[in-house]
């Protein structure tokens, strides 16, 4: 039994598992093993997904299961060679060569359509106010009227008074005591700390660590024999490596977190708002931050065939010279932007009461995307940037 | 063949042609090879825009349109090197597609989702025997293998894929 809490246990205990297809307990038991690396919010979806199917009707449970058990037959699924308590490489192995895996990924996320909306009542009723800020950098070289042009038609443009500074943030999560409610997850090292408790990941800050992590791959890539992507997953999850210094390092749930978006997010190790889009891709699914401020930064120059380098330190292994890509970086922009806001939008936690303020450091203008009542959005009257920060801490009850 | 393509690449890489990806190095060797050893068939993999999985849209971009540029450059040199002139057929495929924007993944960085949008790709097929004409029905990789051993008639063995008869008169 792995030291899960409480309410889970005593869900085992009385046999929810063995009632479940294989795959999908089998999945699910893998993901609550090590109970104490979820964060609260994963831990709470485990315990409302798990104590959902716990109480439900059996007939019922078993109705929306049928599906599911039925293909598992049809893929030729053995009870008796199927590890049901960790889902290891041949699981994926197994699903991805059957020729029912489509068929298997929708049936999953067709028991899923069923399930989310029963979840996603309980987190409505106790939902609260949340604030997402992305942030452009001043190198970004156009004007206000071409950003944001993916989302632009969701929200709503707002002229300042004076250009976006990242003195605007200072203090925002500073009424957040709980632990991973508030994030900061930046590119560079520009933005003031939100709050004792709040979560900084910064690119450039890392950078000690990144290169360690980099320089521990590609050592392991030399003395091995890697065959596939499969091997280089397990090899990389069991890759021995010193935790980062700092804050980051000393809470375990955040430097396993952070090691995991490094070394599963294929460019975070290269690119730094690649780094920043997928670590506030994965805050979201994981943590579910009241506030989150992603701060974007410029993308350098990639150097000639350094994309057969990949756990290479490019800075250090080309003599050419470092240059940023501005024109780049906007282009690649424009795509995160959307992915950040639907990425948020996909959970319940912050449907119909975020305010998402995409602001470009050094513009007199910011696209806002917010249920109607947040002060902001009525009127057209350029805004001071107190008035824009007193709205936004009101907003969250700072 | 190691002295040949040794000196080629030596003479390309200092030459006013750099290289400055993959992709345009296995260009050169591509054609280098068509020029010396004319085979009868040749893959080209292409995999600059593998660079998507970096995060960087515009890289991926370039990619894409360099990779575009390379192919029409091959195709160049299939209509004018005499080994391949007017009796070579050009098969232009992608390995795959890439998850949606709407995707749960993430985008168009990976191809995890197993979605349409991952597995639903396209050829373009040019050259000696193929006709004019667009032909919208399911096909999988495997047939490609098929087709090719039936333009080059050769024996298919055991191979799984059915000839493409759009493609082969």
């Amino acid at each position: 039994m792995p030291a899960v809490s409480d309410t889970i246990r005593r869900i085992i205990e009385r046999g929810l598992f063995e009632r479940l297809p294989m795959t999908f307990a089998t999945y699910t038991f893998d993901r609550i093993r090590d109970w104490g690396m979820l964060f609260p919010a994963e831990q709470s979806y485990f315990e409302r997904l798990l104590g959902l199917l716990d109480r439900s009707e059996p007939a019922l449970v078993s109705r929306l299961f049928t599906p599911l058990s039925e293909l598992e037959q049809r893929m030729g699924l053995d009870p008796g060679k199927w590890n049901t308590r960790q889902f290891t490489l041949g699981h994926v192995d197994f699903l991805q060569r059957s020729p029912h895996y489509a068929e298997w990924r929708r049936r999953i996320a067709g028991i899923f359509e069923k399930i989310d909306p029963l979840l996603e009542q309980e987190i409505a009723h106790r939902g609260r106010p949340r604030l997402v800020i992305v942030t452009a950098p001043s190198e970004v070289p156009v004007a206000p009227a071409q950003m944001w042009k993916r989302i632009e038609k969701a929200g709503k443009r707002i002229g300042l008074e004076a250009p976006a500074e990242p003195e605007l943030l200072s203090g925002l999560g500073a009424g957040l005591l709980e632990r991973y409610s508030a994030w900061l997850i930046e590119a560079g090292a520009v933005f003031p700390p939100l709050g004792q408790n709040a979560i900084r990941l910064s690119y450039e800050v890392l950078e000690p660590y990144r290169t360690a992590l980099m320089d521990a791959v590609r050592k392991m890539l030399d003395a091995k024999q890697i065959r596939g992507p499969q091997q280089l997953g397990a090899e990389l999850k069991s890759l021995k490596t010193p935790p980062p210094a700092g804050p980051v390092g000393q809470d375990p749930l955040i430097a396993d977190f952070l090691r995991s978006v490094l070394l599963a997010g294929n460019g975070t190790l290269l690119i730094n708002n690649t780094f920043v889009e997928w670590a506030t891709i994965q805050a979201v699914r994981r943590a579910r931050p009241t506030v989150a401020v992603v701060s974007f930064g410029v993308r350098n120059k990639v150097k000639p065939f350094s994309s057969l380098l990949i756990y290479t330190d490019q800075e250090t292994s080309s003599p050419i010279p470092t240059q940023t890509d501005t024109l780049g970086t906007y282009v690649d922009l424009e795509v995160f932007y959307q992915y950040i806001w639907q990425e948020f939008e996909k959970y319940a936690e912050y449907r119909s009461n975020t305010v998402y303020v995409f602001a470009g450091i050094g513009m007199d203008e910011m696209l806002v995307i917010a249920p109607p009542d947040f002060s902001l959005m009525a009127g057209n009257n350029r805004q001071t940037l107190p008035r824009v920060g007193a709205a936004l801490k009101e907003w969250i009850g700072a | 063949m190691r002295e040949t393509l040794t000196r080629s690449l030596v003479e390309y890489i200092h030459g006013p042609e750099t290289p400055v990806s993959g992709d345009e190095l296995t260009f050169f060797i591509a054609r280098e090879v068509m020029r010396e050893f004319a085979p009868r068939l040749i893959l080209v993999n292409f995999w600059d825009m593998d660079v998507a999985h970096w995060g960087s849209y515009s890289l991926y971009l370039q990619a894409i349109t360099r990779t575009d540029r390379l192919t029409g450059m091959l195709w160049d040199e299939i209509t004018t090197n005499p080994s391949y002139r007017e009796k070579t057929t050009l098969l232009i495929l992608p390995e795959l597609g890439r998850d949606g924007d709407q995707n749960a993944a993430n985008g168009f960085l990976n191809h995890r989702s197993g979605d349409p949008s991952c597995r639903n790709t396209w050829l373009l097929a040019l050259g000696a025997g193929v006709p004019v004409g667009q032909t919208e029905r399911p096909l999988t990789h495997v047939d490609v293998a098929r087709t090719a051993a039936e333009i080059l008639s050769v024996r298919p063995g055991e191979m799984s894929g059915q000839i493409i008869r759009e493609l082969v008169r």
